[in-house]
């Protein structure tokens, strides 16, 4: 597989969200704005593709007893950086990720790739590999953010394209939008499309 | 005793890990096709996080939070930043003896559950239930009860989606829409029908 | 070395905790003194936001720099210069803690159960030296979460100079309109007491008329109801009435 391949795939084609079904925890609970989103997607962007950096920098290093400990590691300590990092430079949206941000630990994208990549490829395929599933992971949420926070509060990125009429316009937002089944349903349509185009799935 | 009541009752049904928070969702897709094992990982995820959030609760109010080391002398130290790693890592120390010992005590139990335990340390409900203690300053009384009542809770709703999976095996779902697809708008339903117990007050 | 030996193994771990703590705790002294200020910079824009004095432009730090802090001992409603200190940190921990003052079911209507003994409210002085808006922390139970804000009440210490909510988790789009400037707006001058001085505000469903109601937020009735609660019971007299008495008594 090309270089260049190891780093589109996973962003339509085998994307981690949608086909593979991988970290879905937080994909669904930090998508009712599109700003937030956003960090969240960086962020995990960021972790993935660094921790499979580092980890296949070590992969010859490590003894198989501690493995999974050593990842864990790893990854914790990658995530408690960007969590100081984004506690300290954004401030408004740290307080809306809450316990999101500290959950990317339990990712299971960050271990997954972790496993089946970066312990068995050298450092820079595994980087590119973190980087497109990081990638893949953030495309879903910016399409499920976007959906959300344009039918639920009529705005993207806070500003209001569509003014709701508790603010004086006219739009009536569709509330269900920001609570949590909303997000489910778009997944599963989500999943449903991809399975349709870009994968046809053996069930 | 009754504020313990109400926040059981409350992070059972109404902050449902699963259904309203969306945590643990991982496993929950994956381990939810056969009723029997979904009841063996929901058993086995009460019993880690009745154990895991209690002990976190001490460790973060008798360690990490800003002036707990006072009584070893150091009051001003606020070791809170270091708590995700140390938390994951209790979480890890304790699913991993569990595991050992059942496998000499209880081996019946073992055989039973041990499949699921290496799964508990990466199950996001179980590190969240942790953080939203921290987060929300539990004290420990409160603790032991949210950490049974969460447990709890998303034990209910993974046994309760296997057993609808079970039923929409024999569905005839459009084509592409079957499987994961079609299992995400169920979750969806039901978290619909958990947000029904919000509003109810003890 | 072999790959598996003990000793390799061991080795590998202690390097690796080393170099972790290392880099986890070369973040956090970097950016705790910023996180920090993030906080504190937080709570002083919320309470010159409920008190209506913050502009686009308003230099937070400068105009919070005239605001006076006053320690209120929350039984006998007396008041002393001090420190807000880490009261916002540890409001559930102060008022689980053994001097709390325990509210009975009678008087429990924001349903907190107990408050602290001492909760500081902050003051802001005209150029005459005279109070000109009296700010306090509020708190109370909403749908699904307590809500933790600010209450502003004008010179007259009756009428609302603004309420703003710095912490909730109500529904968004229903109850989470609490956050609605507009909504916030309607409270401004609405009178707390009525002429009994007793509380007279309320939160009424459609066409609020009269100077003490205020409109309820559609589709959110418990939410609405647990503000009114959190409003009656601290503007009462065993949230900060006693307090608001002496101040109009001439006390400082």
């Amino acid at each position: 597989m090309s270089a260049m391949k190891v780093f589109t795939d996973p962003i339509i084609k085998n994307n981690p969200i949608a086909v593979q079904v991988l970290g879905i925890c937080s994909t669904l609970a930090v998508t009712t704005k599109l700003e937030v989103t956003m960090v969240m997607a960086v962020s995990v962007m960021t972790v993935v593709a660094l921790s499979n950096l580092f980890l296949s920098m070590m992969r010859k290093l490590m003894p198989s007893s501690i493995r999974l400990i050593i990842e864990m590691t790893v990854v914790a300590t990658l995530v408690i950086i960007a969590d100081q990092i984004i506690k300290a430079y954004m401030f408004e949206i740290s307080k809306q990720l809450s316990v999101f941000m500290g959950l990317i630990i339990t990712n299971c994208i960050i271990m997954g790739r972790a496993e089946a990549y970066a312990i068995s490829n050298p450092p820079f395929r595994s980087f590119l590999d973190g980087l497109g599933n990081g990638a893949g992971y953030g495309l879903v949420l910016i399409i499920i953010a976007t959906i959300r926070e344009l039918i639920g509060s009529g705005k993207l990125f806070g500003l209001t394209l569509l003014p709701t009429v508790n603010s004086g316009g006219w739009y009536q937002p569709n509330g269900l939008f920001l609570l949590a089944p909303s997000a489910f349903f778009l997944i599963g349509i989500l999943i449903w499309i991809a399975r349709l185009t870009v994968v046809k799935a053996e069930d | 005793m009754e504020a313990y009541l109400s926040l059981f009752i409350k992070s059972i049904f109404i902050e449902n890990m699963a259904l309203s928070f969306f945590l643990g969702m991982c496993t929950f897709i994956a381990v939810s096709k056969k009723v029997e094992t979904a009841f063996g990982l929901g058993v086995a995820v009460v019993v880690v996080q009745a154990i895991t959030v209690p002990a976190n609760n001490l460790l973060y109010r008798f360690v990490l939070k800003e002036g707990a080391l006072t009584w070893a002398g150091f009051p001003d130290l606020d070791l809170g930043f270091i708590g995700l790693v140390t938390y994951i890592g209790l979480i890890a120390a304790i699913v991993q003896i569990l595991e050992m010992a059942l496998d000499k005590y209880v081996p019946s139990l073992y055989s039973a559950l041990g499949i699921f335990l290496p799964l508990i340390t990466v199950n996001c409900a179980i590190l969240g239930g942790s953080l939203f203690m921290v987060q929300r300053d539990y004290s420990f009384g409160e603790s032991v009860v949210f950490g049974l009542g969460s447990g709890i809770g998303w034990a209910l709703a993974i046994v309760t989606m296997a057993g609808i999976r079970d039923r929409i095996k024999y569905a005839d779902t459009p084509r592409g829409l079957g499987g994961m697809g079609i299992t995400f708008i169920t979750a969806g339903i039901m978290a619909i029908a958990f947000m029904l117990f919000s509003g109810i007050k003890l | 070395m072999r790959r598996e030996s003990d000793l390799r193994t061991f080795l590998t771990a202690l390097v690796l905790a080393v170099v972790c703590s290392f880099f986890v705790a070369g973040a956090n002294v970097l950016l705790k003194p910023r996180q920090d200020m993030n906080r504190e910079l937080e709570r002083k824009k919320n309470i010159l936001l409920a008190a209506g004095v913050l502009k686009s432009d308003t230099d937070i730090n400068k105009a919070f720099g005239s605001v006076e802090t006053y320690l209120v001992d929350m039984k006998t409603g007396k008041a002393e210069k001090g420190d807000a200190g880490k009261y916002f940190e540890s409001i559930r921990r102060l008022a689980a803690s053994p001097d709390a003052v325990h509210l009975s079911r009678q008087q429990d209507i924001a349903v907190i159960k107990s408050i602290p003994a001492k909760i500081p409210v902050f003051i802001l002085r005209g150029a005459d030296g005279k109070i000109s808006k009296v700010v306090m922390p509020v708190y109370g139970s909403g749908l699904w979460s307590t809500m933790y804000g600010f209450m502003a009440l004008n010179s007259d210490l009756n009428s609302v100079s603004g309420i703003t909510f710095y912490e909730h988790g109500e529904t968004p789009g229903l109850g989470g309109e609490i956050d609605n400037p507009l909504w916030k707006a309607q409270w401004v001058d609405k009178k707390i007491y009525g002429n009994d001085g007793s509380v007279a505000l309320s939160i009424v469903k459609g066409g609020a008329h009269g100077e003490s109601q205020v409109d309820s937020l559609s589709g959110a009735t418990m939410t609405s109801r647990g503000v009114e609660n959190t409003v009656r019971f601290w503007m009462g007299q065993d949230g900060f009435g006693k307090y608001l008495n002496s101040l109009k008594q001439g006390g400082a």
